[in-house]
């Protein structure tokens, strides 16, 4: 109880640290000494996410459909999670650079919070103001506020995939500028792929 | 003792900091140098202004496409 309860403590101050100095943070995550366990919680959310998500979409009416679209979620998911950490530690590999898969595995686990925060806000807008939205001002003012929103999380993002790169493989910027070159044709491919099973609209990376 | 101890902490903190050597872009490293600190420290002042600067070039850019395309990406989750 005293581990869980201190182990939860970290996690939030890590994830305080992902938004406010996102550099130091991923620094002192990269350390081998890093307890692993934190990333049980980035897990439980998205746990919590996908079961928020199917109660969105399916509703309450079908239990079966209800645990057949959480199941195709979390698989969804689940393959894009651990093929990007995959893929990236192979690069790794193949790039000569000294990388341990526990070290990448916890950085690309808090990449997953930007993601985690546009799509429980996107599944709680989509309740309170379901879209279409309208051309009038209060649309168009929303509309420049999800953009905004969108924008803002995605860069965060992007900052957070740059540091997994630089302190998970330790490369410098052309390093990852290639990398992300090799890796961008198979977050298409992927995309396609879940858009056409019908699991995901936007990728869950 | 206690110098002891100070001194490891030091030792551990310059292993940590000594993770990564530091970036080297050629002619282009002034720039880098330049520009990390807004990422580095409170990002999310850059970010949001650089995000809002994004929405309203769009927003002209593409008027009631934009609009189109939020409902498209509120359909996303």
């Amino acid at each position: 109880m005293y581990t869980a309860l201190r182990l939860l403590i970290l996690f939030g101050k890590t994830s305080i640290g992902c938004v406010n100095s996102p550099y130091i943070t991923y620094r002192k995550l990269a350390n081998d000494k890093t307890d692993a366990r934190l990333v049980v919680f980035i897990l439980l959310l998205v746990i919590l996410y996908f079961a928020f998500a199917s109660l969105v979409r399916t509703g309450m009416h079908n239990p079966y459909l209800l645990t057949l679209k959480f199941n195709t979620l979390i698989f969804g998911a689940g393959i894009g999670f651990m093929g990007m950490i995959f893929v990236l530690f192979a690069l790794g590999r193949i790039l000569d650079n000294v990388t341990t898969f526990k070290t990448l595995f916890i950085l690309w686990s808090f990449t997953l919070l930007p993601t985690l925060m546009w799509f429980f806000f996107t599944s709680f807008f989509y309740l309170i103001l379901p879209p279409p939205r309208t051309l009038s001002i209060l649309g168009k003012l929303f509309t420049l506020w999800f953009v905004f929103f969108t924008g803002a999380v995605f860069f965060w993002k992007i900052i957070l995939y740059y540091l997994t790169l630089r302190f998970g493989l330790r490369f410098d910027l052309f390093k990852i500028a290639a990398v992300s070159l090799i890796i961008s044709p198979l977050i298409v491919s992927y995309s396609v792929a879940m858009y056409r099973l019908g699991i995901f609209r936007i990728p869950f990376l | 003792m206690r110098s002891e101890k100070t001194y490891q902490l030091l030792v551990n903190k310059m292993h940590e900091v000594a993770i990564v050597p530091p970036q080297n872009l050629g002619p282009f490293t002034v720039v880098y140098k330049k520009v990390v600190p807004y990422i580095k420290f409170y990002p999310w002042f850059a970010v949001s202004l650089i995000s809002f600067v994004a929405s309203l070039f769009l927003y002209l850019l593409l008027g009631s496409t934009l609009v189109r395309f939020v409902s498209i990406l509120q359909f996303g989750f």
